[in-house]
């Protein structure tokens, strides 16, 4: 997993956040918008030029998988989104290197100690 | 702004989009705004909107291939040219500008008052009148 988190570039907050919704099931569009605002408790609101941008270039990328499946009977089919097995194991790799970058700064944060006044 | 006119300049911003991503993501883009618009958001998602127009403009400049037809009024071949990338520049600060307008807080004033014409100083002033009064004795 090192290995892959030096290979891969660091991904930018909007593929993350859609990484991270759909990391814990498929979603439609709307859904994805609505798990990342849950997850960042309202403070990230995706729009959706900014969501299928990034969509398309994951799916592109194989990232993401997407296919037209009905909700409930009584609704229309709509397209869900899913994460591939490449696409889990990229965002194991930016979570790996999201740690890292804590870790160091924790340590640097506690090597010095604010000056006192 | 009205939701019908933010529903009409949203679709507006869509068909400029390259025809591929509209066929792709057109109805869902435009499902989505119709839900976020009942929460206030049409400023934002316009803005979003051509950003994203943007974006996937420039995307199609660098990647011919996928630009096979074009539905909007920029784009008749697969090539991209400096040129049509202004074009696309202008057509954004226009739609943007239109929005701004609307919405009443853009880079234009709300309303133009005519400024009231300067006081002249000096005319305000008393005019200079010699002293009536006779030097004193004491000085002739």
């Amino acid at each position: 997993m090192a290995s892959d988190s030096k290979k891969s570039p660091p991904l930018s907050s909007a593929t993350l956040h859609i990484l991270l919704a759909l990391a814990g099931g498929d979603l439609h569009g709307y859904g994805i918008i609505k798990e990342i605002a849950r997850q960042s408790e309202g403070h990230y609101r995706m729009g959706p030029g900014t969501l299928y941008d990034n969509l398309k270039k994951l799916m592109d990328a194989g990232l993401v998988a997407d296919g037209l499946q009905s909700v409930s009977p009584n609704e229309e089919e709509r397209r869900l989104y899913s994460l591939t097995l490449d696409g889990r194991s990229t965002l194991s790799a930016e979570v790996d290197r999201l740690q890292n970058v804590v870790k160091e700064a924790r340590l640097r944060l506690h090597e010095r100690k604010p000056r006192r006044a | 702004m009205s939701r019908a006119v933010a529903l009409f300049t949203y679709r507006l911003i869509l068909r400029i989009h390259p025809a591929t991503f509209v066929a792709r993501f057109g109805d869902e883009m435009l499902w989505i705004f119709e839900e976020e618009c009942q929460r206030g958001a049409a400023g934002r998602l316009l803005f979003d909107g051509i950003v994203s127009l943007l974006r996937q403009r420039l995307r199609v400049q660098e990647e011919p291939a996928h630009a096979s037809r074009g539905v909007g009024v920029l784009v008749s071949d697969s090539r991209m040219s400096l040129v049509r990338l202004f074009q696309g520049w202008v057509m954004s600060s226009l739609l943007f500008a239109g929005f701004a307008l609307l919405l009443n807080r853009g880079p234009f004033p709300v309303a133009f008052r005519p400024t009231p014409a300067p006081t002249c100083m000096p005319c305000a002033l008393p005019p200079l009148v010699p002293p009536q009064t006779s030097l004193p004795e004491i000085l002739r």
